[in-house]
């Protein structure tokens, strides 16, 4: 059975309804309220975003939902993206962050995992005068605070 | 949207210009400007790159960069043509130049995600240090351990202040931490006990004012400084002097992981004593380092249970015994605790402390007891003999007893790794992802058991442990990674590897030359030989392939000569001491290289004797030779012209060590690279590691959209349409349209572009040849996101 999702833009999305249960968002909404034609109105993700956000989850309709208690521990995540993900995720910052932020609305977890590890991935080697550049962020740091913080780094550091 | 001058600021950082090209304003073929061009390219220690990116199924996020800074380009006439038609020969990483003059914000859960992904280098040295927003989110996943030692008391102070913030805490008495601040004296025998003391006073000493936490509920329940430890660690020499475990263990309520290193001496665990004392306990490691005895026991009334006495068997009857043995049924308990981690080694631990633990703990996941119960005496029996084991059992019990137990390994130290370890493992575990092998100097018998092929091919965690003092056998070692094409993570700190071990190419076969004949005569008969030599091969030939078809329908496949684990992502391992040679033999690196081996891997630890890295010490005899040789020369300067005069300055450099990590190229995806060496020959300066220096920035591509326009441009792979570098024609004519696309561009190619931690460890060194607080001081400039550190 078809359910139709309309974006922040008013745009409508008709997708399969096992698509549309990956994110579980949308997957309560429809227990909640039965089966109906009528659209279900997504405000926060936009249609460019949404219709990404379709493609990831018609690709991963078939792959088993994730449990929560697996991801939760550090030691079994991975920082591996199959190469479909790798691609899919080539886009430009702006839209992996509504993406991140769209997967993280309708509780996709597979996605958000995905939209984390390519943020980790930029991430790694860089250092946090690159990071504040890549994502356009303000140091709000005082010089005194950056030293200090520095310092109890310093005494946190592994061996 | 970007506006111009944000633009032309990102390309002010750009080493790709000159000077003279970042005062202009951006040109209207601003594009061509950052063109890939494969000029620069050229001088890169003639580096493979065909062989290396060609591979299509090597995917990376980062691209690999040269590792030679790239000159300007001064003559832009010469400049090569932007319609080149070779691409760009490796995935690119696309960066954007965000078309929003908002910062990208992620909400607070988003960001945990993300630290989840990172480890301790990059959120203590990145993420802590970009806002405040992302401090507070990176502070929660940082792990600040403090270590406690026989130190100043200044520095005991301020430990003691730190402790509520630190969540694991380690306490070394006797041995090095292996922490470079620390002002730390060595200990006499004599004051072990009152440093245990000591360490035992500070720690349960009643909080004047407890600091405030976040969760206040429990702060109030926190009444000394060890209830905010969650990870403690307790490695000691002579802890049986003061034996701080039964006072401390009441207050192990908050504690989660607890490992006990005894280094020396007896010492008794008194084990479901402190397991009733510590309800939040997930992880407990007890190992002992020494041929002194550590008991296990139960710690309440089962203690008392006497053993039934083994079997005495009457030497008239040979293998029948007196009286048969007595086997007790397995007990059940009603107590339950949360342990998912139990591993002991070296220990002595009864069958039925074991047999608790499992009965015990239904949430285990890892079980390791190795090592365990050498000969010990019984009073009762009037003899010396290990305490009685029964692998089997414990086995079955367990397999009913622990749904969740993945990991499982009982090995008693009179026993090897053999077919009945192995046997058992793949009956009660045959789809285990996990193993552990031991050395025990026959493991090449392991590959003939049948059980092996089976078991190995789904293993993705090897451990190798090295018992006996014996290292695990270098070509069983080898003959396994064939096999294991699964395996993620090696941990092979045991072995040690022998290059003459790896599968070489054999080398090409050379046509014999032409007989030559001296007389006419002899031609035919020479022929009539070669004839019937050919006939006898192809008919050994044909026979050997009917012999092959009659013997049996199952068609065999070659045992691998390559190793499989090419998705290896950990790779711990022991290499072959070779005295002074390189501590990465050219061999195994060409090996890895050739075949394609970790380009996966982010974790490398080896273990080898010496790094050779830096110039060479001048040696008396050394410093003779060049100053004759180069007398020689000079005596030659007026024959020969400026060769000799290039030989000559070249005889004038210090000589140097032919860097040994540079073989290591091709790992591009290494986030953590620790070395132990046992010496490091060369006196190291910062400019010696100048290799690992980021080469050019970053590859920015950005698109800025028509200003009427809110469609978004997609940007992806050049290789998928996206745009590329190499093929801006069509880009430039594009350009001329109302969209005004930028491309920028900024290549790399850093050596391990994806390092975050840089460890060096080193067991002896030349006094006074190097500043090693220096080296890693200049290193840090070379590299400020990374950790560095060169330590004894």
């Amino acid at each position: 059975m078809p359910v139709v999702l309309t974006s922040s833009d008013s745009e409508t999305f008709t997708v399969d309804k096992e698509v549309a249960e990956r994110s579980i968002l949308i997957k309560n909404m429809i227990e909640d309220v039965g089966e109906s034609d009528s659209p279900i109105p997504l405000p926060n993700v936009s249609s460019a975003v949404l219709k990404k956000v379709i493609e990831f989850c018609d690709h991963h309709r078939n792959d088993p939902i994730q449990v929560q208690d697996e991801t939760d521990d550090p030691r079994k995540r991975s920082n591996d993206i199959e190469e479909w993900d790798m691609k899919f995720m080539q886009v430009d910052q702006e839209m992996l962050f509504e993406i991140i932020l769209a997967a993280n609305y309708l509780d996709i977890k597979t996605l958000l995992d995905v939209g984390c590890t390519t943020v980790a991935n930029l991430i790694k080697g860089k250092t946090p005068e690159e990071i504040r550049k890549l994502f356009n962020i303000v140091n709000d740091f005082t010089p005194e605070e950056e030293a200090q913080i520095k310092k109890e780094n310093e005494w946190a550091e592994d061996r | 949207m970007a506006s111009p001058a944000d633009i032309f600021t990102m390309t002010m950082s750009t080493p790709f210009l000159s000077d003279n090209e970042q005062s202009h304003v951006v040109p209207d073929h601003f594009f061509s400007e950052f063109d890939y061009d494969e000029n620069n390219f050229s001088g890169y220690d003639d580096y493979d790159y065909g062989s290396d990116y060609g591979d299509d199924l090597d995917i990376r996020l980062t691209l690999p960069a040269p590792h030679k800074a790239p000159r300007a380009r001064r003559n832009k006439q010469n400049k090569k043509s932007p319609t080149s038609p070779k691409p760009a020969p490796f995935t690119k990483i696309i960066q954007p130049i965000v078309d929003c003059s908002q910062p990208l914000l992620f909400p607070l859960e988003v960001l945990e995600l993300v630290c989840l992904h990172l480890n301790q280098a990059t959120l203590r040295h990145c993420m802590s240090l970009v806002c405040k927003s992302w401090n507070t989110v990176s502070d929660r996943y940082i792990r600040r351990i403090g270590i406690w030692t026989s130190t100043s008391d200044h520095y005991e102070q301020r430990l003691l202040q730190q402790m509520p913030g630190l969540d694991t805490l380690e306490c070394w008495i006797g041995i090095n931490p292996d922490v470079a601040e620390m002002e730390r004296a060595p200990l006499l025998r004599g004051q072990m006990g009152s440093a245990w003391e000591r360490f035992r006073d500070a720690i349960l000493a009643p909080l004047q004012d407890p600091p405030l936490q976040d969760n206040k509920d429990d702060s109030s329940n926190r009444t000394c400084l060890l209830h905010y430890i969650q990870h403690l660690t307790l490695r000691g020499d002579r802890m049986n002097y003061v034996d701080p475990l039964p006072t401390i263990q009441h207050e192990f309520r908050f504690l989660k992981t607890l490992t006990i290193l005894n280094m020396t001496r007896d010492l008794n665990i008194y084990l479901f004593r402190l397991l009733n004392c510590s309800p939040e306990l997930r992880e407990l490691t007890i190992k002992t380092k020494s041929f002194d005895d550590m008991h296990i026991y139960f710690g309440d009334e089962d203690d008392d249970v006497v053993e039934p006495p083994e079997p005495v068997f009457d030497p008239e009857t040979a293998h029948f015994p007196v009286k048969p043995k007595v086997i007790l049924p397995i007990k059940n308990y009603p107590d339950r605790y949360r342990l998912q981690v139990f591993e002991c080694s070296a220990v002595m631990i009864k069958q039925r402390v074991l047999e608790r633990v499992i009965s015990t703990c239904p949430e285990l996941q890892i079980l390791k007891a190795i090592e365990i119960n050498r000969s010990t005496w019984h009073p009762a029996e009037n003899r010396s003999r290990p305490y009685v084991v029964d692998e089997a059992r414990l086995f079955e019990h367990a397999k009913s007893s622990c749904p969740n137990l993945e990991w499982m390994t009982i090995l008693k130290v009179q026993n090897c790794v053999g077919e009945a370890y192995m046997k058992r493992q793949n009956l009660f575990f045959p789809e285990s992802k996990y193993l552990m092998l031991t050395s025990n100097r026959n493991e090449l018998e392991l590959l003939t058991i049948p059980a092996v092929a089976t078991l190995v091919q789904n293993i993705t965690v090897l451990e190798i442990r090295t018992t006996m003092s014996v290292a695990f056998d270098s070509l069983t070692l080898n003959k396994l990674l064939c096999r294991m094409p699964h395996l993620l993570h090696l941990h092979a700190f045991g072995a040690r590897l022998r290059v003459n071990d790896l599968h070489q190419p054999p080398k090409p076969v050379i046509e014999a030359p032409k007989r030559f004949i001296w007389h006419n005569k002899y031609r035919k008969q020479v022929q009539k030989t070669e004839k019937q030599r050919r006939r006898r091969e192809a008919l050994s030939r044909f026979q050997n392939s009917t012999s092959d078809e009659n013997d049996e329908s199952i068609v065999s496949l070659p045992e691998p000569l390559i190793w499989q684990c090419r998705d290896l992502r950990t790779l711990e391992l022991g290499l072959y001491p070779y005295g002074e040679i390189s501590l990465i033999n050219k061999t195994w690196a060409e090996y890895v290289d050739r075949n394609r081996l970790f380009r996966n891997l982010t974790s490398l630890r080896l273990q080898g004797a010496t790094l050779h890295l830096g110039q060479l010490r001048e040696f008396p005899h050394v410093t003779k030779q060049r100053a004759k040789a180069l007398e020689e020369l000079k005596a030659r300067r007026s024959k020969q012209g400026l060769a000799q005069i290039r030989a000559e300055r070249d005889i004038e450099k210090p000589l140097r060590y032919c860097n040994d990590l540079l073989p290591l190229r091709g790992m591009r995806s290494l986030e953590e690279f620790n070395l132990c060496v046992d010496k490091i020959p060369g006196m190291l300066h910062p400019r010696d590691l100048d290799f690992l220096r980021q080469r050019s920035v970053e590859t920015v591509v950005g698109i800025i959209s028509h200003e009427h326009d809110n469609d978004t441009v997609q940007i992806g792979d050049p290789q998928q349409g996206g745009k590329s570098i190499g093929d801006d024609t069509s880009d430039s004519d594009d350009s001329s349209s109302d969209d005004h696309s930028l491309q920028q561009e900024e290549e790399t190619e850093t050596f391990w572009p994806r390092l975050q931690a840089f460890h060096i460890r080193y067991t002896s060194h030349l006094q006074g040849v190097t500043n090693f607080t220096g080296v890693v001081a200049g290193m840090r400039a070379i590299r400020p996101a990374v950790e560095f550190s060169i330590r004894r």
